[in-house]
């Protein structure tokens, strides 16, 4: 008897391992890298360093095909993407979108296909996709019949089922989730029953696509909702010991069991078992304590074995095996960047 | 428990949110008016793709402009009914919300 397994749910064993990582800021704000990465060892070989041509790199991230590396910055045209492959590594950087987004570009997420890739900016629409493929950067998909926000958007992230788009932003609701398919935007969720307190800064949908959750200022600085096919489900109570600082990175684990906030004020990440039925007992702080603020989303690896954290003092991007729970910290990536824009894994989906 | 300008608000922001579902159901239909949707027997192969943007190359050139208005015309009829769906929800928070200003 066969058994269909979703290959989105499962994280753990048997899921793909990660095969790289992503560095920024060496030797200047606007350059981007990648090593080699294998859970146990750490740190390999790195590839060349590109120029994004962006100046301030704010976020990047891997596709989930195997082939392209995203990136968002401070200077138009605010993004920028190139080949990735884990033969060549990172290659000359593709032609730049047109037309270039509206302002500063502080997240990027591909699909899970690889067919398109969203930037959350500044400006209306605060949200642009693109289409994409082995060429680059192709049309720009028409915006949301509702804006996303009249101000800004500060993380996207795509659904990995293809069916979603979701935007953490400055204004209230704070977070927006609209149906995704190959023609682009449709329609937008209505908002959850209860928002999150304020200004949304990134926002992750759980491997199995039950569960959403946005990272935010005030307190509770983190608010996770079930999602479903019908929408976000009723708020889950707040976790017993909430974030110390604002909220300004989330991720969920691919196991789904873990969700990492990533926050200012020390520790300066937070992580909790998760489910649908609630947050748990917040697990013990990382030794040695993570030096600075960390300012966007961890990132776990692709079977739940590592998380990397991206803060504001040296060594700027720190990596710890996780069991779940805080393990050994591995030694850091050979050239100390003077800074980290994001922590970011490349796991082919 | 809100207190009463934390609920005014509440409830200012979901009018305005069912506003915005009648705002784009209302243009999605001034929109439909002007577009064609009975699609020929000879693009019905092209009708419902993964991703336009790959399935336009295979589209024979003198039906682009025709095959985009009809995919258009079928999206935006799929965007009223969830539209319609969306708005149903967040009208039913509001009238609970309104109900508890009484």
């Amino acid at each position: 008897m066969s058994m269909l397994i979703n290959p989105y749910v499962f994280g753990g064993p048997g899921f793909n391992p990660s095969t790289h990582i992503g560095s920024s800021g060496s030797p200047a704000y606007t350059y981007v890298k990648t090593y080699d990465w294998l859970t146990g060892t750490g740190f390999g070989t790195a590839s060349t360093q590109r120029n994004a041509g962006i100046d301030f790199v704010r976020d990047f991230t891997f596709g989930k095909t195997d082939n392209y590396f995203g990136v968002s910055g401070s200077e138009t045209p605010y993004a920028a993407a190139f080949p990735h492959t884990t033969a060549s590594r990172l290659g000359a950087k593709f032609a730049n979108p047109s037309p270039a987004l509206a302002g500063t570009s502080y997240d990027v997420d591909f699909n899970v296909t690889d067919t398109a890739v969203a930037f959350a900016h500044s400006s209306s629409p605060c949200v642009t996709v693109y289409a994409f493929s082995g060429s680059g950067f192709g049309t720009k998909f028409a915006n949301p019949g509702t804006a996303v926000d009249s101000t800004a958007a500060y993380g996207v992230n795509f659904g990995i089922d293809g069916s979603y788009i979701a935007a953490s932003k400055q204004n209230s609701p704070y977070v927006a989730v609209y149906n995704w398919s190959g023609s682009g935007f449709g329609s937008k969720f209505s908002n959850p029953a209860t928002y999150p307190s304020s200004r949304g800064n990134k926002v992750d949908f759980s491997r199995d696509m039950t569960m959403i959750a946005v990272a935010h200022e005030t307190f509770p600085r983190v608010t996770a909702y079930p999602w479903s096919a019908a929408g976000f489900g009723t708020k889950l109570a707040n976790p017993a010991t909430p974030p110390t600082g604002d909220g300004m990175g989330v991720s969920f684990s691919p196991d789904g069991l873990s969700l990492a906030v990533a926050h200012v004020t020390a520790p300066s990440i937070s992580v909790y078992p998760i489910s649908v039925g609630g947050f748990g007992t917040k697990y013990g702080n990382p030794s040695p304590a993570i030096s600075g603020n960390s300012q966007n989303s961890p990132a776990f690896s692709g079977q739940s074995l590592d998380i990397a954290i991206k803060h504001d003092n040296s060594p700027r991007l720190t990596v710890h095996a996780w069991n779940p729970g805080f393990g050994t910290k591995y030694a850091n990536m050979p050239t100390i960047s003077t800074y980290q824009g994001a922590a970011s894994f490349k796991t082919k989906i | 428990m809100l207190d009463d300008n934390e609920q005014i608000s509440v409830t200012e922001l979901r009018r305005q949110e069912v506003a915005e579902y009648n705002q784009n159901i209302a243009i999605y239909m001034a929109i439909l008016k002007n577009l064609p949707t009975e699609w020929p027997e000879k693009l019905e192969s092209f009708r419902n793709p993964k991703n336009q943007h790959k399935a336009i190359d295979e589209v024979p050139a003198e039906s682009i402009e025709l095959i985009s208005q009809l995919w258009y015309a079928d999206d935006v009829q799929h965007a009223i009914r969830t539209e319609t769906l969306e708005r149903t929800k967040a009208a039913a928070i509001l009238a609970a919300l309104e109900a508890q200003q009484k």
